[in-house]
């Protein structure tokens, strides 16, 4: 694996390479290793892999041209970047396009890099992996069990030819558990993941999971109708996801963004609080640079319901003849095969004075959504409108959960419940984009059929 | 172990492509990088070479490099244009029935032996935690080189030409709804070499190629916002666009982005409901393709266990899963050989209501005695290859559409995709696209965002009727997802479905 100077050695080598040839050009060159074990059943099947790869994104007056490979031999590069620049100088202007990024110096902090992490090899991760399920299938009525750990280490170098020349790394671990169990009628499923920077203890992740399914081997049906939403801190993620559309201002710009026109305004209730905070000290998202190498700043999105700011990368921000906030991202892994786009760091839910109980006991009727759903990503996120699964939801009768429910529908509108969250849980819970409390969130429309 | 020599050495290959690079003028977007191919069959040849060496009874090596490239647009103005060349090799080393998978991006013989090393290992030391052990069974190698059947592949249509389709599109989309505020358009093609090799002496090689058009556009009018997308991929040339015009595209979303600013909430409950085409595919691949894949059968994740032979659906109930299509217009995804080296042939999963196949890998089919049917598929050189579909669809019935509205009288219109997901029980969610009311076997009002829930055992239950027309759609900008090997090229569709009940979530 090479090291982070090297990468950005190499980036600022091949910009110094190759910017007489063009008005501007970047480079981001970036490496990740991993690890990954899944077992499904009992067939295990690990891996284990490195790439490196790079991107050069060159700006020829108003038109910017985009090449990647998934390599890092100099030759290559050059030759790329005559391709790259062929491209550009075919493609007509585009009148948005300003120019690339000038350095910021801003503080900003690196999230994790865990030595530990890097040091595990396949076998010991294919042996908690394996501990994991066993832990799960001990438990009485289970009929099914996959679970999986990943350990991903990612680095990325960048340098553009107007001074940028900075990088960053990190290391990650994902564990998931998924069961079914059954009672001799219909299977019904529980799961728990964990996500994290270091190398954390695991133990117990199996029987969670596996209590979560055992619990609703007796779920019921409540029928169509509607209900108070309470979300806990694992599934109260669902509407940060939604939002995060909202507020890129490529969706903005796009006229995509149903909060268009609506910074200074009230998008949520007055005790909801968002920040967008990439000095989240166990964020997954916490970065010293964005992928254009800018700093990310800590934002105040939504204070006490008023919504404050929208993200940009610098293709946006010069659009409005502003400075990038320091959102440029391209993801993890194959990084160097995505363009910048528009993504927050950790966005952070500020946590209220409720207990999840205290949250439950108010409500005459309302569906309790735990541990995770599904169809998210099936959501209108122009609108705002979902349509949601929760395989572990609950009816709330009386101010008391009355009983597990078979796989539910629940439907709504985000904009339309910012606005009526009335409780938030004060136990917040890290998951990969950011961290959460529970939230209750006013009426939806429920369907909880067989 | 049989292997075709490379004619040309690395650096002959080098020069020759250097010369015609020279006299090149700009017709086209990036095209593979050939450095790749020239050194791609030594390295393959040279992994198979080494773990004969090394002892290792069973290895499997693929080589890949693959040209994305993509052009977008907002209203009149292209955007971005992208070109990525992805390459690299992966090796999977089976072991006594259990796998061990490695991959590099660096094209060194010294990194294809670590990668040969590391497989091997972790194939080993995976051995005390596995309790179902999955032997690749024997066959004999064989040699094959598979390119689509087309006249106009994509790399010989220049940029210019590309453009212009997502131009088309959007100049037709804005003449039709004067009400929209944005358009953006994409065009996305990817295409390039697979080589597999493995110690049978297998060698392989198919050049995959896939071709999209997506338009979509958002409406606005008195404070409501609305948005539609259409889209028209496969494996295709540039001559499919003669008798699917982009315009079309442009014409339907301003259509139904027009109908949505007007359209009611949708109502919740069980209804009869008409699903169309593309629906019905994700239908036939979330809801029954996927749990038909073996490895979750063999596994116990799959409720098709101990079920086959048995009657799961109505008559009308026939599924399909097939490498390669004969649909003219909407051919799918093609996939002639799978990621195992094995050729792709056609399976009814359910025939007439009843389970009569599972999708194999050659591991899989091994466990059920049968033989492997060529759904041993990766997603790119990074992964393993896992039972995966390819296109699948429903098989075509016998009515027109107007019959199949008559069939059901009341009840909802559903079309298009804007997504599913099924669980490890059965339970599925999709989310059509566009909605309608059904009212005396008409299509009367547009409705909004509604999800259909169900089980898949009631859900074909209740299929009583379908239509003649099979469409497959397939996209370069989306695919299947299983595990995190995600997206996945693959088709899609199938004729309109009648069911007489079906679960469905909406907000009225």
């Amino acid at each position: 694996m090479k090291e982070l100077s090297d990468l950005i050695s190499l980036a600022e080598t091949m910009v110094k390479k190759t910017r007489k040839k063009v008005d501007e050009i970047e480079w981001y060159i970036s490496s990740s290793f991993n690890i990954e074990v899944e077992i499904q059943g009992g067939v295990v099947t690990t891996k284990e892999g490195e790439f490196l790869g790079a991107s050069t994104r060159v700006g020829e007056g108003k038109r910017i041209g985009v090449g990647a490979i998934s390599n890092a031999d100099t030759d290559q590069l050059l030759k790329m970047t005559d391709r790259v620049i062929q491209i550009a100088r075919v493609k007509p202007d585009d009148p948005d396009f300003h120019h690339f990024p000038d350095p910021v110096c801003r503080p900003s902090t690196s999230g994790i890099w865990d030595e530990e992490i890097l040091s595990l090899d396949a076998g010991y991760v294919a042996q908690k992996a394996h501990e994991h399920v066993l832990e799960a299938q001990s438990v009485e009525g289970i009929t099914f069990v996959e679970g999986s750990i990943k350990i991903q280490s990612f680095q990325y170098g960048v340098a553009n030819s107007r001074g940028i020349n900075v990088g960053d790394g990190m290391t990650f671990l994902e564990a998931n558990i998924h069961c079914k169990a059954s009672k001799g009628g219909p299977e019904c499923t529980g799961m728990e993941a964990v996500f994290s920077r270091s190398l954390v203890p695991l133990d117990g992740i199996g029987q969670t999971a596996a209590q979560r399914a055992r619990d609703f081997v007796d779920a019921r049906e409540a029928g169509v109708g509607e209900a108070e939403l309470i979300l806990d801190n694992y599934t109260a993620s669902f509407p940060i996801q939604l939002l995060n559309y909202g507020i890129s201002s490529k969706s903005v710009q796009e006229q995509r963004s149903a909060l268009i026109g609506k910074v200074g305004t009230h998008v949520g209730s007055d005790i909801l609080s968002v920040e967008e905070d990439p000095f989240l000290l166990d964020g997954m998202q916490t970065r010293k640079f964005d992928d254009e190498g800018i700093p990310p700043t800590r934002k105040e999105v939504i204070r006490k319901g008023v919504l404050n700011t929208f993200l940009h990368n610098s293709y946006t921000a010069h659009k409005e003849g502003i400075e990038s906030t320091g959102n440029g991202m391209r993801g993890y892994g194959q990084a160097y095969s995505v363009p910048p786009y528009i993504c927050p760091t950790n966005m952070v839910i500020e946590p209220g004075k409720s207990s999840l109980d205290d949250m439950v006991a108010d409500v005459e009727l309302g569906i309790l959504v735990k541990h995770y759903i599904m169809g998210l990503y099936n959501s209108n996120y122009l609108t705002g409108d979902f349509n949601i699964i929760a395989p572990n939801a609950y009816l709330v009768k009386n101010g008391e959960i009355a009983c597990p429910l078979t796989p539910t529908i629940i439907a709504g509108n985000i904009y339309d419940l910012l606005p009526q969250i009335d409780a938030i849980g004060k136990d917040t819970r890290i998951f990969d984009g950011g961290k959460v409390p529970a939230l209750r969130m006013g009426v939806i429309k429920f369907t909880s059929l067989k | 172990m049989k292997v075709a020599k490379n004619p040309h050495s690395y650096t002959e290959h080098l020069k020759e492509f250097h010369s015609k690079e020279s006299d090149a003028t700009f017709i086209r977007l990036l095209t593979t990088i050939q450095w790749m191919k020239a050194i791609m069959e030594d390295l393959l040849e040279h992994a198979v070479n080494f773990a004969e060496k090394k002892g290792i009874a069973f290895l499997e090596v693929r080589g890949e490099e693959i040209t994305k490239n993509e052009i977008s647009s907002q209203d009149d103005t292209i955007k971005q244009v992208n070109s990525f060349t992805d390459g690299g090799i992966g090796v999977r080393v089976i072991e006594k029935g259990v796998s061990g998978y490695s991959f590099t991006t660096h094209l060194t013989k010294e990194h294809v032996e670590k990668a040969v090393e590391s497989a091997f290992k972790i194939a080993r030391v995976s051995q005390i935690y596995t309790t179902i052990r999955l032997p690749p069974g024997e066959y004999p190698f064989h040699e094959s080189d598979w390119s689509p059947s087309i006249l106009h592949h994509p790399q010989n249509i220049t940029f210019d030409e590309k453009k212009d389709l997502i131009m088309r599109a959007y100049e037709s989309a804005v003449e039709c709804n004067k009400r929209i505020a944005t358009v953006n358009g994409y065009y996305g093609e990817a295409f390039g070499v697979k080589t597999f090799c493995n110690t049978e002496g297998a060698h392989i090689k198919s050049d995959p190629l896939i071709v999209t058009v997506r338009i979509s556009v958002v409406s606005k009018d008195e404070g409501k916002i609305t948005g539609a997308t259409d889209e028209y991929g496969g494996t295709f040339g540039f001559e499919a666009f003669d008798a699917a015009p982009p315009e079309q595209l442009g014409r339907n979303v301003a259509v139904w982005s027009e109908e949505k600013l007007h359209a009611k909430a949708a109502p919740a409950g069980k209804f009869r409901a008409l699903i169309e085409n593309k629906l019905s595919g994700v239908l036939a691949h979330e809801s029954f393709g996927h749990l038909s894949e073996y490895d979750y059968v063999i596994t116990g994740g799959s409720p098709l266990k101990e079920k086959k032979g048995e009657k799961l659906g109505s008559s009308q109930a026939t599924i399909i899963d097939t490498g390669v299509t004969s649909f003219q217009e909407y051919p799918g995804f093609s996939v002639p050989f799978d990621d195992e080296g094995i050729l792709s042939r056609e399976i009814v999963i359910l025939k007439e209501g009843y389970l009569t196949h599972f999708l194999h890998t050659r591991g899989t089919a091994e466990a059920e005695k049968t033989a492997p049917t060529g759904n041993g598929r990766a997603l790119d050189y990074r992964f393993a290859p896992i039972c995966r579909m390819r296109n699948t669809y429903f098989a075509p019935g016998d009515l027109s559409l107007e019959e199949a509205l008559d069939m059901v009288g009341d009840g909802l219109y559903v079309l298009g995709a804007a997504g599913g997901e099924v669980e490890l029980d059965g339970t599925f969610l999709f989310k059509p696209d566009r909605a309608y009311r059904i009212e005396d076997g008409e299509i009367t009002t547009p409705l909004r965002d509604i999800g259909i829930k169900g089980h898949i055992f009631d859900f074909l239950k209740h299929i009583c009727g379908k239509t003649k027309e099979v469409k497959l759609a397939s996209s370069y900008f989306g695919g299947c997802g299983k595990g995190v090997q995600e997206p996945l090229f693959v088709g899609f569709g199938g004729p309109h479905v009648v069911v007489s009940e079906a679960i469905f979530g909406g907000t009225e």
